[in-house]
């Protein structure tokens, strides 16, 4: 991969010293409803996490789980009306929550930016593709037209797109999905961001793209100390790539631990059987994890108890009648989990009510 | 910032399983017509009584003369509500029976355009291939082609008569029609029912009769009422140039035409014939956007 | 793109003969006899089959047609009955004058309709958005012979702002600076009647497809790119959402003809309308056929020319 230009043209950060090593983000208790018409909706309910520079977490879950929703409105990316968002998100020490969006403005693209889902929706049809990159080079670094353009160029080659002068004059019809991804990383990488949010960036390609976007990601990340979180239902493809994973169900943590001890003993049900049912590395990537049998709660109207309840091979009465909390396992202080009758070796110590009874 | 709804954008298959997971059945409010709807059934409702049993009314008579000298443009009185008109005839009575005029060219007329073009738009969405573009072709001409020059030319050369407008203007309201319904059928034989049905040999008469026709009936009778108004307005513009149905005969385009025309004429008798339209033109095509945005899904997210 | 552009020439081409067909036919269609009608009461069997023989009108009708097509090639559209005057100079005058109206209407249409939905679908279901959707929706079930009344009452009769009816819209005399103000001075109301209803389409069109394009996802990537919500609604969603305004823009001229009609009656404007009604009355086959004609093919070539900007408005549309 030619992903190796040195960083050059685009050095955003270049002059300004930025501290490549501490605490980033810090997200308290975060809640995320949405109005619908059968009533509010809490797409992402009580979610609490760090992140140091450099580093990078993944987040897991089903379709529907709240990944979405919870990387949006970690950057705050959400429509006014119609959405609350309440907790607290600390960037580098500025509270973002309830932040007035001129803030947040001159946060996104320089500070915070995020790579979508979907490449054949997240590029504006209508305009070139060196003009999308430009765009945030001249607002936020005050670059000049040509200075942008030609940086918009190396940024093309950075990420592996050749010819990337006849390329910037392309619209995006003119591209392949994975040809757009890369753009869309491009996008996100122009003002060289502290944290990079990737919701899902290869889930629509195919399975070689898959792991070029995924290589292209992790050098970006690299040379640029980047932080980064990582969303998908795809757990091995975060296996190798992360430093911690957070499991998401129902829009809340169910388990959270460093990635090497997550996979040396799972304690929760649900990330059980997501490892079951994810794909091995190399079918392709576009089999469905429909293996877990049942479908997520209602988010509208939660029914009581562990949101996994229903669909819990282990499931007992006390798990349809009382939530678990996200308590650290007793044997690793760094690995939390919600469930009454864990997986996994270590006994689990709960602050209220250990199950004497099981 | 932008108020809009909070999008995500899933993969096409998860997100249908998301949302039917997340809609319980029965819990969804059924989305309703709004008070204004039923307003503008109740108006269409009144001028339709009012235009059948006109003869019930006890009005003068609408075309003769009432032969009082004193009535020429007379102010609104007891004896004529409305007034009376440059050859003392009664306004309100006029109003009345223009109204039989504009709604009877207006609904032969559509009935004219729902017929060819509603057919013709459903067969040629459903056979699709040459035929489908020999006929959109067709339709385009039609469709860029300005009607009211031939409108104008026809009437004149073959006579101002009801039967002539009708006929007419229905056959100019057809690649409107024509387009709409193809664009609907299209869009549900497109479907897997239908295109299972088609595999399993169903001849298509049956399948345009079973499972495309009553699929496209929503969008078939908004766009019947759009239809309706719209032929209702161009009569009107007929009648304000005095190209429709001829006087001493009135219709409401024509009385606006001629109060118009005349100096001594009261502000009611242009006002009653514009508001009796305009409150007609506003009833039907609010009530025709509702029933099309009632039936049409790819709509009701927004 | 090729392929778009050679599909688009290919309809033109087909479309321009078919209306040449078409109006040659409209004669045909027409009851009377052109050489009766010309000749007047003097008329004799043998005078008649005389200038019948001298226009063509004995020779086969495909024959009659490519000599006829040959004519309006050369710009020659035939000899008016009554006047005997060319009917390109009796067309050239009222096409000149439409065709200036239609232009300022459109401008003003869009001047209007563009912002104000734009702003309107910025918040759906908000203040602006009732008060214009509302307002728009009045004045598209408003017709345009509705409107005109209103608009000459206030505004020449009660207000005496602009000039009244059968002033005359090209003056000569003055400088030409000042012909073209009276020019615009006299124009710019009956324009302004004919905007109203293009202004109610086109609103209605763009602000339901901005609507639509704000949920896109592009647009959350603009917004996640910092830029101000100015710049997303301007830059990034206008010109993806006006690709039905500008096809509906196409379609909406051959029924703007209509309204200007309309317009041209009431101001007592010299357009294509007010000669058509004086040749309908006047059995003048030629200049009818002229004004079908000439008026068929400006709507076939507006809306060619829109479907040549389109591609440059949106490029997917050249691949679809
Ligand atoms: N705009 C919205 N309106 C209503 N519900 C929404 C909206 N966006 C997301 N949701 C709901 O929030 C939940 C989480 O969605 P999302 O974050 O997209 O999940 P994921 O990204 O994990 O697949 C889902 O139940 C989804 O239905
Ligand atoms: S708490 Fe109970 S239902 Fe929930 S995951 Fe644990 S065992 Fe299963
Ligand atoms: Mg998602």
């Amino acid at each position: 991969m030619s992903t190796s230009a040195p960083d050059t043209a685009v050095a955003p950060d270049a002059g300004t010293e930025r501290p490549t090593s501490g605490e980033l983000l810090e997200v308290t208790d975060l809640r995320t409803t949405i109005r619908t018409p059968r009533g509010p909706l809490v797409a992402v309910d009580g979610v609490s996490l760090r992140l140091k520079r450099g580093e990078t977490l993944g987040i897991v879950g089903e379709s529907g789980s709240g990944k979405t929703v919870l990387s949006r409105s970690i950057m705050g990316l959400l429509p006014g009306r119609g959405t609350m968002l309440t907790g607290s998100v600390r960037f580098d020490g500025q509270e973002l929550v309830g932040a007035p969006e001129s803030l947040l403005r001159s946060i996104w693209g320089p500070r915070i930016a995020m790579v979508f889902q979907d490449p054949m929706t997240s590029l504006n049809p209508v305009h070139r593709i060196g003009r999308q990159i430009a765009e945030t080079l001249r607002l936020h670094l005050k670059l000049s037209k040509k200075l942008a353009n030609q940086s918009a160029v190396t940024l093309l080659a950075q990420v592996g797109i050749p010819s990337p002068e006849l390329r910037a004059r392309n619209y995006p019809v003119e591209l392949s999905g994975g040809m757009r991804q890369r753009v869309m990383i491009a996008i996100a990488l122009a003002c060289g961001p502290e944290l990079l949010l990737a919701d899902e960036p290869t889930t629509g390609l195919d399975v070689t793209i898959q792991a070029q976007i995924l290589d292209l990601l992790a050098e970006a990340q690299r040379m640029r100390h980047m932080a980064m979180i990582f969303v998908t239902h795809d757990l091995g493809i975060v296996a190798t790539r992360t430093d911690q994973i957070m499991v998401m169900y129902a829009g809340r943590a169910v388990e959270f631990a460093p990635t090497h001890q997550l996979f040396a003993n799972v304690r929760m049900p649900y990330t059980e059987a997501l490892l079951h049912s994810t794909p091995r590395m190399g079918n392709p990537s576009h089999t469905r994890l429909a293996a877990i049998d049942g479908r997520p709660p209602d988010l509208v109207s939660r029914p009581p108890g562990c949101s996994f309840a229903a669909r819990c091979p282990y499931a007992q009465d006390k798990c349809r009648e009382e939530s678990p909390m996200l308590v650290a396992d007793a044997a690793e202080p760094d690995h939390f989990y919600a469930c009454w009758y864990p997986r996994g070796t270590s006994t689990p110590v709960h602050p209220q009510g250990a199950p004497s009874d099981a | 910032m932008l108020d809009i709804p909070v999008t995500t954008v899933e993969q096409g298959v998860s997100d249908a399983e998301v949302a039917a997971a997340n809609a319980q059945p029965g819990t969804t409010p059924p989305k309703r017509f709004g008070f204004f709807f039923w307003c503008c059934l109740g108006w269409l409702a009144l001028i339709a009584l009012v235009a059948i049993f006109a003869g019930m009314l006890h009005l003068d008579p609408p075309n003769a003369p009432y032969y009082t000298p004193i009535a020429v443009n007379a102010p609104p009185s007891f004896a004529h509500w409305l007034g009376t008109d440059d050859s003392s005839r009664d306004v309100l009575s006029r109003l009345v029976y223009g109204a039989r005029v504009s709604l009877v060219i207006g609904l032969l007329g559509t009935a004219i355009g729902i017929g060819i073009g509603g057919s013709l738009g459903m067969f040629s969405a459903y056979v699709r291939g040459k035929i489908d573009a020999g006929l959109s072709f067709v339709m385009y001409i039609f469709l860029a082609f300005p009607a009211i020059i031939a409108v104008l030319c026809i009437l004149e050369f073959w006579g101002h008569t009801e039967s002539h407008i009708v006929v007419i203007l229905g056959l100019f309201s057809v690649p409107f029609i024509y387009r709409v319904t193809r664009a609907a059928t299209l869009a549900c034989a497109t479907k897997e029912y239908v295109t299972a049905a088609r595999s399993q040999g169903a001849t298509a008469r049956r399948v345009l009769a079973k499972d495309i026709f009553p699929n496209v009936i929503p969008a078939l009778i908004a766009y019947t009422v759009f239809t309706f108004g719209g032929i209702i307005t161009t009569e009107g513009a007929l009648g304000f140039l005095g190209q429709s149905v001829q006087i001493p005969i009135s219709s409401w385009g024509n009385m606006i035409g001629e109060a118009s025309g005349d100096l001594n004429a009261t502000l009611v008798f242009i006002l009653a014939p514009a508001s009796a339209l305009f409150l007609t033109l506003v009833a039907l095509n609010y009530a025709g956007e509702q029933i099309r945005l009632r039936f049409d899904t790819s709509e009701q997210k927004l | 793109m090729t392929r778009y552009l050679s599909q688009r020439f290919a309809a033109l081409f087909a479309i321009l003969v078919l209306i040449s067909v078409g109006c040659f036919y409209l004669v045909h269609l027409l009851p009377g006899n052109p050489a009766a009608s010309i000749l007047g009461v003097t008329a004799t069997p043998q005078t008649i089959a005389a200038l019948d023989r001298q226009l063509g009108l004995d020779k086969p009708i495909y024959e009659q047609y490519f000599i006829w097509l040959g004519h309006i090639l050369h710009g020659n559209l035939g000899i008016a009955t009554p006047s005997r005057v060319p009917v390109t100079t009796i067309i050239g005058q009222s096409y000149k004058l439409d065709v200036e109206l239609i232009v300022i209407s459109q401008f003003i249409a869009f001047l209007i309709a563009i912002p104000l939905s734009v702003y309107a679908a910025r918040r759906p279901g908000g203040f602006l958005d009732q008060a214009t959707t509302s307002t728009s929706f009045a004045l598209f079930c408003l017709p345009s012979f509705i409107i005109v009344l209103w608009v000459v009452n206030l505004f020449t009769i009660h207000w005496h702002t602009f000039p009244g009816p059968g002033t005359n819209p090209f003056p000569t005399g003055g400088s030409w600076l000042s012909n073209i103000g009276t020019n615009l001075y006299v124009m710019i109301l009956p324009s302004l009647v004919l905007a109203i209803g293009s202004i109610a389409i086109y609103f209605r069109l763009l602000r339901s497809e901005m609507v639509f394009t704000l949920q896109e996802e592009f647009i959350t990537v603009a917004r996640s790119k910092g830029l101000t919500t100015n710049r997303i609604l301007w830059r990034h969603a206008v010109r993806p959402s006006s690709i039905t305004m500008l096809t509906s823009a196409g379609n909406n001229i051959a029924l703007l003809i209509t309204g200007l009609f309309i317009v041209e009656v009431k101001f007592a404007l010299p357009g294509l309308g007010s000669e058509l009604i004086g040749a309908i009355y006047a059995n003048d086959y030629l200049t009818i056929q002229g004004i079908a004609l000439v008026a068929a093919i400006t709507v076939v070539v507006v809306n060619f020319a829109i479907d040549m900007i389109l591609p440059l408005v949106d490029p997917r549309i050249a691949r679809a």
